[in-house]
Order: structure tokens, then C-alpha cells, then sequence
């Protein structure tokens, strides 16, 4: 698809946006620093997948992507 | 003419071994990422030792600035994909004008953390105040250079794919754009752990 790219950078910006929104008008709590985490998460994933191409690699790349992502979300529900 | 990029040549990346840039990269790529995942995790680990110091500390860093420079690094790293799709239809002439955008991107995100670091340091926010600030300073100097490093090389591409009129640079195109997209993909997560979540 032609626009791909285009859509994957407006998600990315609307995401980043999102993300400063929810932690100027969170209380700062666990939940919130997971939600802002997961969206990092899901930007992390729109670039390796789509802007570097990973959705076409072998599954062990895809693995290690969603391992970093995993770890990254964890780490918000510790601190 | 405008020639498309041999199909036969483009890497089977199903293979284990050729993932979109090539293994080196992605070696790489793992490595970096594991290192500034620790930097991340120790953010984590210390804040929940000093919470107080590091809602304190964070208060001071601009997250206006810190969410433009996000914006700039994710519009270079399109522009870097589309000139990896322009390299692939052999197109020259716009996969060069594509990377010179892309490193206008660098340049203005170094520029805006020039114009951070210099109000932090007039606001006496020094690599020894505490451990959120030494933090703050060593893993976004760290990732600082690593956007150099990467403007470095697609300046190098930049050069080389001006010379030489084949596509033989496809596939260090996409190496070097790799590099590039991790400066995105460290960012992406040094961004809310630093400026968003205390």
C-alpha cells in the first residue's frame, strides 16, 4: 500500500501527542505510567515493523522486538 | 529512465540470517537497545529509591521540547523509509533528496538539545546534581551521538549514491537507515521514562 508509510507516521504523531496529554493529565500512578509506556510500546512497534520493514523478517526478529517491548512495559508496572 | 530495483536481488528476509538491513546491524541493534534498556531500568530502579528527587529533578526538563524532538526524530525516520523505497524503484535523484531530509531532521533535533542542554546548564543541571540528572545526562549525550553517527553515515550514502549510477546501494542504504531507526526506537522509550513518567 502506496500510503502505508504516510499512516504509520500520523499514528506515530497522534501516539506522541497522546502520550504528553495522558502524562500532563494523569495522576502520575502506576496506571499511568503503564499507559504511557504501552504507547511507547506501540510506537516502538509501528517503527521496527513498518518503517524498518520486521513485519517481513523471520519470526526470531519479531520475537526479540516484542521480547524489548515486553520488558519495557514491565518495568513501568515495577516503578 | 527511471529503472526499478532488481527483484531477484532483494534479500530473502524470512531467512533467519537477513533480516531488512542485514544480521550486522541487527546484532547491533539488540546491543544498543539492551544497553540503553538497562539505562531505562535504572531510571525505574531509582526512582522508586528517591521518588521525591526525581519528581523534583524532572520538573525541570521541558517536555515541549522533549515532544518536538520526538516529532522530528519519527518525520526522519519516514522520510529515511521512503528514501529506502525510492532506492528500491531506482529512483536516485528523489532517494537523495529524501536523505538530505532526513539529516535536516537530525541536525534540528541536535540543534533543540543544544538549545536543552545550554538552559540546563544555566540552570545549574549538571552531570553530578543527582542520579536522575546524571542519568538524564549520560543516556540522552549517549543517544545524542549515536544521531550524529548516523547522520555521518547517510551523509557518506548521500555521496556515494551521487557518484555511482547503479543499485548496489540498496542494501547499505537499508543497513544505514536501520541505524537510523534505532536512534527512533532508543528515543521512543528514553522520551516518556525521562520526561513523562515522574
Amino acid at each position: 500500500m502506496k500510503r502505508r508509510l504516510l499512516i504509520t507516521l500520523l499514528l506515530l504523531l497522534g501516539l506522541t501527542i497522546l502520550s504528553a496529554v495522558l502524562a500532563h493529565t494523569g495522576d502520575g500512578g502506576r496506571s499511568t505510567k503503564f499507559m504511557i509506556m504501552l504507547l511507547a510500546s506501540v510506537k516502538f512497534y509501528l517503527v521496527a515493523f513498518y518503517f524498518m520493514d520486521l513485519r517481513k523478517a523471520h519470526l526470531f526478529w519479531k520475537g526479540v522486538a516484542f521480547f524489548f517491548m515486553t520488558v519495557m512495559m514491565m518495568l513501568s508496572l515495577w516503578g | 529512465m527511471v529503472k526499478t530495483f532488481p527483484e531477484s536481488s532483494i534479500q530473502n528476509y524470512r531467512h533467519i540470517g537477513y533480516p531488512p538491513g542485514g544480521i550486522l546491524i541487527w546484532v547491533i541493534i539488540m546491543l544498543e537497545l539492551g544497553t540503553f534498556g538497562l539505562g531505562i531500568a535504572a531510571i525505574i530502579y531509582y526512582g522508586r529509591i528517591e521518588p521525591e528527587v526525581f519528581t523534583a529533578a524532572a520538573s525541570h526538563l521541558n517536555r515541549g521540547i522533549g515532544t518536538v524532538n520526538t516529532t522530528l526524530l519519527l518525520i526522519s525516520g519516514f522520510w529515511m523509509a521512503k528514501s529506502v523505497e525510492a532506492i528500491k524503484a531506482g529512483d536516485r535523484r528523489q532517494t537523495v533528496r529524501l536523505l538530505i531530509f532526513t539529516i535536516s531532521g537530525g541536525l534540528a533535533f541536535s540543534l533543540l538539545k543544544g538549545y536543552e542542554y545550554a538552559e540546563k546548564l544555566k540552570a545549574g543541571i549538571t552531570l553530578g546534581g543527582n542520579m536522575f540528572e546524571t542519568l538524564y545526562w549520560l543516556l540522552t549525550g549517549f543517544h545524542l551521538i549515536h544521531v550524529w553517527v548516523g547522520m555521518v553515515i547517510l551523509t557518506i550514502m548521500v555521496l556515494r549514491i551521487r557518484k555511482l549510477p547503479d543499485y548496489a546501494h540498496a542494501g547499505d542504504l537499508e543497513s544505514a537507515g536501520a541505524f537510523w531507526h534505532m536512534c527512533d526506537l532508543i528515543w521512543l522509550f528514553l522520551f516518556p521514562s525521562l520526561y513523562l513518567l515522574y
